[in-house]
């Protein structure tokens, strides 16, 4: 067999892989019979289910109102910080630099549980506030490394060129440098975004109350039996996160 | 008067010294060039007058003020960038316009001042456009135009020309040339390419290993070289070296190896006994079968190895007691009818008095630089 | 990249002192207190007891432990090697084809990458539902028993620690494929290699940096996995992060979930110190990043 075909048939596979769950989830969303061994008849009732449930909304706003504020956070403080390591190469930004990926290497588990300990010792009350320090503190990785790629790829003499034609190190930020590299800015606040919406198992240990979230809700819907309305939710959030990797790739695409 | 000055210029960067104590002036409203091979500290040069490094000593005075410790933006000079730097955010026009509006200039007079130069380089129809639609020359264009609206005192071009092609890089020399004229303003250019320097410049200094080997207009470059840096890489020569043996009046005679004695105009004032380094640029030699008759000359006799035609002119390398000397000969007569020279053929080899050259300073490693011919691959010349 | 020759060293602590203050506070001081916590007693309303001690450390000679400690690496570096396996010609072919053809895969495999995983792992719970879709198939096939359930095995776990993190490498492995100079390939069969042995001696050792964070980038989240034993292997088969889970929720003794976690912590050290020590000697060997 060519190399060429095999790739491809692996591709293939795993796409399949992939997306074969997500298939039956989005199928059986529409299915009268609760499990998709066999299919009863087509309804929307999983949907209007869903809409009506106040706690799902309550999780839903508690979710997006998180991953927006620290979206924010960890975009102004990852940009700056990709700036910094950018910008000046000494021996503090080489610690700088390891500090602020080491939150990458280590396991959800052990954030969770290390600030659960931490707001436990040092007495902070677990609710919506620590669950926002926590979101913060893994996103700002993500910003730095998306807002550092692109700050790499960027042309310095351009900032030269508006140095020499008379503008002040601020203006030359201001009017060269923050309007180029802002795409990839974005790019990494909708991924701090998504980072955030997701997040279960850091959210998990530091909420408390256990189910302040929506990933939070949906496990806590899973522990005491399945109820199909699951699986309507899965649906769209599958779709909402398309939307938002198709949003921050056009935000990626080079000038 | 001088207008732009480098006074003791010294950079280094760790160990490796770029620029080596240099000192020069730039006349007001000329196009002063500086050239030399990659590494030879003429961009950094550029870059301490722009503002972009810092000498670790020494001074850089403008019209006679110090702007050593002055930022970039605070100098009266521009920059036209080597890889253009156009803003790809902003239209032609904002990028011309991006000096006179971060200075707070009023908004008609930016407009007005932008459509003066857009028609200057010739881009009116092209004014709303982004960097990503326009041609190479296109961009050099407006890179130069965005520079000279806001009038500095010198216009700092760094190998302007480097990423065009030969077609178009001819001709934007030609336009940068009118420009100067129009403009009047000085014009400080940093090249590798010795046709660009020579054609466009009123001064040439000629840069190696960060200092300046020689300085002066593209004929004396060119005819008097002081070293053997200059005399290689500008162009292409011969090099002799000979003991002198006597002094005959303004000439010496000289005993080099392998030769016969070679007379040469005595400008250096050498004295009998001392050693000599001489550059004869294959130009000034002339080839012919028959011995010529004139006794104010210098004549060798040698077989011809190689011949490469170019159409304009033929280049020789002709063997001298094992030595390989380049000869051209400018055909400007019809060559059909002219009985040519052949390979092997048994020819004289001759130049006046005049026309070779003493260096004051000759390093073996500069001949690197010639372009010589393998003993059995010839090298493709461009002359 | 140069902005200008001078920063002051104020500027350099002021734009780095944000970050750099938070992730100490809420990052290195963390973890140091979970190692600090282990030292400490539980005290009986589920809190952290006043005193030091090394009763805490001396509970993880459990004899429960070494079945779950060993069965969390293994059921990680499986899962890993076979992600990497399948990563491999998925990255090559994504990183051969055509601009656009290029554009819709990597979309069809970021999706899955940022989608909410718990929503994914929910989607084998449906898979593998005892009156779902996978277990009527294998029955109509004869492969299956109608009693049997596929859930809650060893197995089920292996598959949904692959399907987690199979995007997390193969997006690394594509980006090292990228970048990698296929000419190489060309010049390898044109001295005699066939196919199979250009990919592995070529091929492969040129993307050695993709294939290294993607090792990283699967096995330890796989160490540190929770949810997934939780909620497809359940009792059977439990890992390190589901005790650790168990300790600080069902049973509230932090202090031993957090000698746990250290443990934890120890482990994910090691992979990490490998996979530092192979790029420092591939940077000395002078390979391609």
């Amino acid at each position: 067999m060519k190399r060429g075909k095999f790739a491809l048939l692996i591709t293939l596979f795993v796409m399949i892989f992939f997306y074969l769950p997500v298939v039956i989830v989005a199928i059986n969303s529409f299915n009268s019979a609760r499990f998709g061994g066999e299919w009863k008849s087509f309804t929307l009732i999983w949907y209007s289910k869903l809409f009506a449930d106040k706690n799902i909304w309550s999780a839903f706003m508690n979710s997006l109102l998180i991953a927006l504020s620290s979206a924010v956070l960890s975009m102004i403080l990852g940009s700056v910080a990709a700036f910094a390591l950018e910008k000046y190469k000494s021996r503090f930004q080489t610690i700088h630099r390891m500090l602020l990926f080491s939150p990458l290497v280590v396991p959800d588990i052990l954030i969770g549980m290390s600030l659960l300990i931490f707001f436990v010792a040092v007495k902070i009350q677990l609710g919506l506030m620590t669950v926002f320090l926590a979101h913060v503190t893994f996103s700002i990785s993500y910003v730095a490394m998306v807002v550092l790629a692109r700050l790499q790829d960027f042309d310095s003499s351009l900032y030269e060129a508006a140095l020499d034609l008379g503008a002040g190190r601020f203006n030359a930020m201001r009017l060269v440098v923050i309007p180029l590299v802002f795409p990839g800015i974005l790019a990494g606040g909708i991924m701090a975004f998504t980072l955030s919406i997701d997040d279960f198992v850091i959210t998990f240990f530091v909420s408390g109350a256990g189910a302040a979230t929506l990933p939070g809700y949906i496990y806590s819907m899973m522990k005491h039996g399945f109820p199909a309305v699951i699986n309507s939710l899965s649906v769209l959030f599958v779709i909402a996160t398309f939307c938002l990797v198709l949003m921050s790739r056009k935000f990626l695409v080079k000038q | 008067m001088d207008f732009l000055i480098f006074e003791n210029i010294s950079k280094s960067y760790g160990s490796n010294k770029v620029i080596d104590n240099l000192s020069i002036a730039v006349q007001k409203g000329e196009i002063f060039s500086l050239l030399g091979p990659s590494g030879c500290g003429k961009t950094t040069l550029l870059r301490i007058a722009a503002g972009f490094e810092e000498p670790d000593s020494g001074r850089v005075i403008l019209d006679g003020q110090d702007i050593t410790n002055l930022p970039p933006n605070k100098r009266k000079l521009n920059t036209v960038f080597q890889n253009y730097a156009l803003f790809p955010h902003l239209t032609v026009r904002d990028n011309i316009a991006f000096g006179l509006k971060v200075s707070g200039y009023n908004k008609d007079k930016i407009n007005d001042e932008v459509e003066r130069y857009l028609d200057l380089i010739q881009m009116t129809d092209h004014a709303s456009k982004k960097p990503a639609k326009l041609s190479g020359g296109q961009k050099q264009r407006v890179a130069i135009a965005r520079a000279l609206i806001n009038k500095p005192d010198v216009l700092l071009l760094d190998e302007p020309l480097a990423a065009l092609d030969l077609k178009l890089r001819q001709r934007m020399l030609v336009d940068l040339d009118w420009m100067h004229d129009e403009v009047g303003i000085t014009f400080l250019y940093v090249t590798h390419d010795q046709s660009e320097a020579m054609s466009i410049s009123d001064t040439i200094a000629v840069m190696n290993k960060g200092r300046i080997e020689q300085k002066g207009t593209s004929v004396e470059v060119y005819e008097a070289p002081r070293t053997s840096f200059v005399a290689a890489f500008i162009g292409d020569t011969n090099f002799f070296d000979g003991e002198v043996k006597s002094i005959d009046g303004d000439y010496c005679l000289l005993s080099v190896e392998s030769f016969p004695d070679i007379r040469v105009y005595n400008d250096k004032a050498v004295k009998p006994g001392g050693k000599v380094y001489l550059s004869i640029r294959p130009e000034k030699i002339g080839i012919s079968h028959n011995k010529p008759a004139d006794e104010k000359i210098n004549l060798l006799k040698g077989k011809v190895e190689e011949i490469i035609y170019l159409g304009s002119h033929t280049k020789y390398w002709i063997s001298v007691n094992g030595f390989r000397i380049s000869v051209i000969a400018v055909h400007n007569t019809f060559m059909l009818d002219i009985k040519e020279i052949s390979f092997n053929d048994e020819v004289y080899i001759y130049w006046s008095l005049d026309s070779c050259y003493m260096l004051e300073q000759y390093k073996e490693e500069d001949e690197a630089l010639l372009t010589l011919p393998d003993d059995e691959i010839l090298d493709q010349e461009t002359v | 990249m140069k902005f200008s020759n001078n920063p002051k060293k104020i500027n350099e602590l002021l734009s780095s002192f944000p970050s750099f203050i938070w992730l100490v506070i809420l990052f290195v001081i963390p973890i140091g207190v979970i190692f600090a916590i282990a030292f400490r007693a539980a005290d009986p309303y589920g809190g952290i007891g006043d005193e030091w001690t090394l009763s805490t450390i001396k509970e993880l000679f459990n004899p429960v432990y070494p079945a779950i400690f060993w069965r969390t690496i293994y059921l990680s570096l499986i899962s890993t090697f076979i992600a990497i396996l399948l990563a491999l010609p998925v990255g090559y072919y994504i990183a051969r084809t055509g601009k656009r053809m290029r554009e819709i895969f990597l979309v069809l495999v970021i999706v899955p990458f940022w989608t909410n995983f718990l929503i994914r792992i929910i989607a084998w719970k449906v898979l593998l539902h005892p009156d779902g879709f996978i277990k009527k198939i294998l029955v109509a096939l004869s492969l299956a028993d109608p009693n049997s359930i596929l859930l809650y095995r060893p197995e089920t776990v292996l598959i949904v620690l692959i399907y987690s993190h199979l995007p997390f490498a193969i997006l690394p492995i594509y980006a090292a494929a990228e970048k990698f100079d296929f000419s190489l390939i060309e010049a390898a069969r044109d001295l005699g290699a066939n196919r199979f042995q250009a990919f592995r001696k070529v091929f492969i050792p040129g993307i050695s940096s993709g294939i290294v964070a993607a090792f990283i980038v699967v096995l330890i989240p796989s160490l540190g996995s929770y949810v997934i034993p939780e909620l497809v292997g359940g009792a059977s088969v439990e890992m390190i992060g589901s005790k650790i889970a168990q300790r600080s929720f069902v049973d509230r003794n932090l202090p031993h979930a957090s000698a746990l976690s250290a443990l934890l912590m120890l482990a994910v050290f090691i992979p990490l110190l490998f996979a530092a020590l192979w790029q420092r000697k591939a940077a000395l060997t002078g390979k391609a990043k």
